[in-house]
């Protein structure tokens, strides 16, 4: 079962960076519109082949396959840049624990230093060695003190996180010994429950009573503040069917030269949605940008919806506003 | 591309979701679902701009719907397979081979020659650890140990944590992905405000 789940990995990363013949390419694709769970588990091994294509791990083949094949979508860049982060985030967070694993220095303080008095007879040149030494180290000390404690700062949320870890480690060892066998079962019984949410959670995501697909077009009519100086806006006035899952958001604007969009919903001055990376299909004078946003991230109430336009330098410009009034029907 | 209506509005939205099943919410369902996986083939196999290819595979059954033309099969899966095909055909000969849509190449160089500004980096990563807070300890542990180790196939790290953890591999596989679909939402929301 074991070799046929890797045989399946395998595939489907082959799949993802082109690597598959066209017949063999075309089969899995059939399988994978039919087969919800073999979507999933493709989405999850992708999501991998980023993580290892950031991390290194790839041979330079497939390197160079996940380059010229894969990474053709904005959405992809996204991921591979998602990644990068987590990356640097994660190592910077590795190095803190072991320099915490190095911690086995003891931490020096004024309070380490000995300063019972000796009962043996000494000469009072070598008493005045041992005050000039104790005065070398505790000065020597105290600058150290101050460089680990400096140190222990920087590990403090690290150790916390540590404590946190040991925490739910040792909660998961009780029980040992006599409970061993029940502790075993228990964790039998959570993994399979855990799968049964995973279930369920796909199920749910699948219940006809919460999923329903509402189209809205925002035209040029609506556009605020344009160019032409035309009359007072107007206000696009949404309402949401009941049930409604998804939004599918066709929003028009004038023609410009920029390559790729960003939009911004927002409401009360918060952005409650947003997305980069779009492309625009134009005609002549308009392009239009179509964008599916979820229907929960959507309440009663008035909205600014801000079309920019994204140069190759990062930079942004808007080039759309428009104002929308959204009433629910729930 | 650039001339055909992409965003299916009206009568042709609903005859097509009646095409996909007599219960509407469920047909709304289906809709999203093979959405999802035609983006997908489309961006495998090259389309420029996937998601509106995906748009057109319905479009164009929306039309045939529309035009009275009786789709008998119920394998609705099958049957956008197959227009998704002709979709792919007409791309390819509008796309000379090899030429992959510039943008992301283009942010990929970027992104390796660190040329990301500063300023935007720095904001990304004041994000990131705001959304890293955000999650509970042990989960962010978990996220953060996964990503931690570099030149190692994510499926060995895998292998070696769910060992550790006393879990299924497959559960800790979902587990990441859920988290990591959780930060990256946080990380695109948070960069957006």
């Amino acid at each position: 079962m074991k070799e046929l789940e890797l045989t399946n990995e395998e595939i489907t990363v082959a799949y993802l960076l082109g690597e598959l013949p066209d017949d063999e390419a075309e089969e899995f694709e059939r399988r994978y519109l039919e087969d919800e769970n073999l979507f999933q588990r493709m989405e999850e091994i992708e999501d991998e082949l980023v993580d290892d294509y950031v991390g290194g791990a790839l041979s330079a083949g497939r390197n160079a396959a996940f380059e010229n094949h894969f990474l053709r979508t904005a959405a992809r860049v996204e991921k591979v840049e998602f990644a990068q982060a987590m990356s640097e985030r994660a190592s910077l967070w590795k190095k803190t624990r072991e320099t915490e694993v190095d911690d086995s220095i003891p931490v020096i303080g004024p309070h380490s230093i000995d300063t019972r008095q000796s009962t043996v007879t000494k000469p009072r040149w070598r008493e005045f060695a041992a005050i000039a030494a104790a005065l070398v180290f505790a000065v020597t000390s105290g600058a150290l003190w101050f460089r680990v404690s400096n140190l222990q700062r920087q590990l403090e949320a690290a150790k916390r996180d540590e404590a946190a870890l040991r925490q739910s480690e040792s909660d998961t060892r009780k029980g040992a010994g006599e409970l061993q066998s029940q502790l075993a079962d228990e964790q039998k019984q959570s993994q399979a429950l855990e799968e049964k949410i995973n279930e369920l959670e796909k199920f749910s995501t699948m219940d006809p009573s919460s999923r329903v697909v509402y189209a809205v077009q925002l035209g040029i009519d609506y556009l605020i503040g344009d160019s032409k100086g035309s009359g007072p806006s107007k206000v696009k006035f949404v309402v949401i069917p009941a049930k409604t899952s998804l939004i599918r958001l066709a929003v028009d604007f004038p023609k410009s030269d920029f390559q790729t969009f960003k939009v911004n919903l927002r409401r009360d001055r918060s952005t409650v949605w947003t997305r980069g990376g779009l492309k625009a299909r134009g005609g002549r004078d308009n392009q239009t940008i179509n964008l599916a946003i979820p229907a929960d991230r959507i309440a009663n109430g008035d909205y600014d919806l801000v079309v920019s336009g994204v140069n190759t330098n990062g930079d942004t410009e808007s080039v759309a506003h428009y104002a929308l009034k959204v009433e629910r029907k729930d | 591309m650039s001339s055909r209506k992409h965003v299916l509005q009206g009568e042709a939205f609903e005859r097509l979701l009646a095409w996909l099943s007599s219960n509407p919410e469920r047909a709304a369902t289906e809709y999203v679902h093979l959405h999802q996986r035609l983006t997908k083939l489309f961006a495998v196999r090259g389309c420029r701009n996937p998601e509106d290819c995906a748009d057109e595979a319905f479009n164009r059954v929306a039309r045939q719907v529309i035009d009275g033309k009786e789709i008998r099969t119920t394998n609705h899966a099958a049957y956008l397979e197959g227009v998704a095909r002709y979709i792919l055909r007409e791309e390819w000969a509008r796309t000379p081979t090899g030429d992959v849509e510039d943008l992301p190449l283009e942010r990929l160089k970027s992104l390796k020659t660190s040329q990301t500004g500063a300023d935007e980096k720095e904001r990304q990563q004041q994000c990131l650890e705001r959304c890293l807070n955000q999650l509970p300890a042990d989960a962010r542990l978990l996220v953060l140990e996964y990503y931690s180790e570099d030149k190692s196939l994510k499926r060995d790290i895998r292998l070696r944590m769910s060992q550790r953890l006393g879990i299924e591999q497959g559960v800790l596989r979902n587990r990441i992905f859920k988290l990591r679909n959780k930060l990256r939402a946080c990380l695109i929301e948070c960069l957006g405000a």
